[in-house]
């Protein structure tokens, strides 16, 4: 992928947030290099190596990257590299750095002008992105004290910023995959898109995700979802339906966290996966018939429905861009509404029908890149 | 606002307000007329060549379509001398057979794209929390 350009704006503030963050992880590196942990993984099709300081931060951070290890480190540059450390394990500071005591005060974003550089600043986390070398660096105050979302979902933001680079389309959705094969779950929150995704994935699919995937679309028109964080953030009174997760659900902290975050490769028996092929996009919703039913969607229903919960706004992506990507995305796989019953049991026979009918179909080929 | 064309007609977005819009397939038509400058009136011969409907019905469609979309601010009518009325209305010539016509509809979808996006920069907007 060639880099993107930008003019020169060193000088620029989310710039030297970037060069003091990343002086002293180099600090790290030179004085604690075996407190240093170093995993490779495989996020969206692309090398991604993180280099983090601490033991205990980087357990937490690649708990929900897991599933997205790979074997293989990258024979050149990674695609992204990632380099966090955790000031209370390595009692490494740096200027200007210090929690700040109110955990709920607003984010601080500094930008240099051109986009280049981008540092996002919290109680307790500040996290530099340089999206020309592609290079997310960061200082974590403490990860005993990082918020349930900020462990389910570590680097959210950069991360999708970053996918945005990349032209991969970030979505609101649900992914589940079947053989090589893929069904994107999108809708509003509450339309049940972790029901499906967790009764699939308890029937033999393979889980992607609940919550946040990336789609990519190449030249011949094929969509490959991929999957970015093994973590599912349930609200309580929906886990009970899923008796096998409780043991393994982590409670938030009331009042700001109502959800309990469940990391799915815990969960014996569930298998995941980075990449499917999306074949079909499904719709659910929550019917008032005791069956679950599969109907087609219109392409129209579909966008509509889609893309006002699902697509996101991410900063220097036109808006536009994204919805034009979204369109296509709509027309190049078939649309079905998953009209869901109350039994849970029947939504995976549904789903898995209508996989294999569609793969069956002319209009679907085994994709070359569903690597694991 | 930016559209995208769908197999049974489009949907819009109005980048300003978040919110969208979807049109069937005379609204669609009717909507490229617009994008391509036409007066009402070549508007409504385009719909008559496209669509089985009389000239005086398609005027009328045309006419109360295109105030609903001014009345959203989808459109904004131009001054009489800046529609184009020297060209032939734009799109493929008439087709030998007219499809069925049903009066255009626009349907406005009510949950707007900015209420439910994520914005991770915006610090007024925390992530997800």
């Amino acid at each position: 992928v060639s880099p993107l350009s930008f003019r020169s704006d060193a000088a620029a503030e989310g710039a030297r947030a970037y060069g003091r963050l990343d002086e002293a992880f180099r600090c790290a590196l030179r004085d604690l290099p075996d407190r240093v942990s170093v995993f490779d993984y495989r996020l969206a099709g692309r090398a991604v190596r993180a280099r983090i300081a601490g033991p205990a931060l980087a357990r937490r951070f690649d708990r929900p990257f897991a599933h997205l290890r790979d074997a293989h480190a990258p024979a050149s540059a990674p695609d992204l590299q990632i380099d966090l450390w955790d000031e209370a394990e390595t009692g490494l500071l740096c200027q200007g750095l210090g929690t700040w005591p109110d955990a709920t005060r607003p984010a601080v974003i500094e930008k240099s002008p051109n986009g280049r550089w981008i540092s996002r600043r919290k109680a307790h986390t500040w996290i530099a992105f340089d999206r020309h070398s592609r290079r997310i660096v960061g200082w974590i105050g403490d990860s005993a004290r990082l918020s349930q979302y900020e462990t389910g979902r570590p680097l959210h933001a950069q991360l999708l910023l970053w996918l945005q680079d990349l032209g991969i389309l970030a979505l609101h959705a649900g992914l589940v995959g079947r053989g090589e094969a893929g069904v994107l779950l999108a809708g509003p929150g509450g339309s049940g898109k972790s029901t499906v995704a967790l009764t699939c994935a308890q029937a033999g699919f393979r889980y992607l995700a609940d919550d946040y995937v990336g789609v990519d679309r190449d030249a011949d028109g094929r969509c490959t979802g991929y999957s970015l964080y093994g973590s599912s953030h349930l609200d309580p009174a929906h886990l009970t339906r899923f008796p096998h997760l409780v043991p393994h659900a982590i409670p938030g902290a009331p009042p700001r966290e109502d959800k309990s975050l469940v990391y799915v490769g815990d969960v014996s028996g569930l298998s995941m996966a980075s990449a499917a092929r999306v074949c079909a996009i499904l719709l659910p919703r929550v019917a008032r018939a005791s069956g679950t039913s599969v109907v087609p969607a219109s392409k129209i229903e579909t966008l509509v429905r889609v893309a006002p919960t699902s697509l996101l706004m991410i900063p220097f992506a036109t808006i536009a861009e994204s919805f034009r990507r979204l369109s296509r995305l709509v027309e190049a796989v078939p649309t079905y509404w998953l009209d869901l019953g109350t039994d849970l049991q029947e939504i995976p026979i549904r789903v898995a029908d209508l996989v294999t009918r569609v793969t069956q179909e002319g209009s679907w080929d085994q994709s070359p890149d569903t690597r694991k | 606002v930016i559209h995208t064309e769908l197999e049974e007609g489009a949907v819009l977005l109005h980048l300003e307000s978040g919110l969208y819009y979807s049109l069937d397939a005379v609204g669609l038509e009717i909507w490229r007329q617009i994008e391509g400058g036409r007066r009402a009136e070549d508007i409504a011969r385009a719909v008559t060549e496209r669509f089985d409907v009389r000239h005086d019905a398609a005027e009328a469609a045309v006419a109360s379509f295109v105030e609903q979309l001014a009345r959203e601010r989808l459109v904004i009518p131009a001054d009489g001398d800046l529609a184009r009325a020297d060209a032939a209305p734009a799109g493929v010539p008439g087709p030998v057979e007219r499809k069925p016509f049903a009066p255009p509809a626009l349907i406005k979808h009510d949950e707007p794209l900015h209420q439910v996006a994520l914005h991770p920069f915006d610090p007024q907007l925390p992530l997800a929390e």
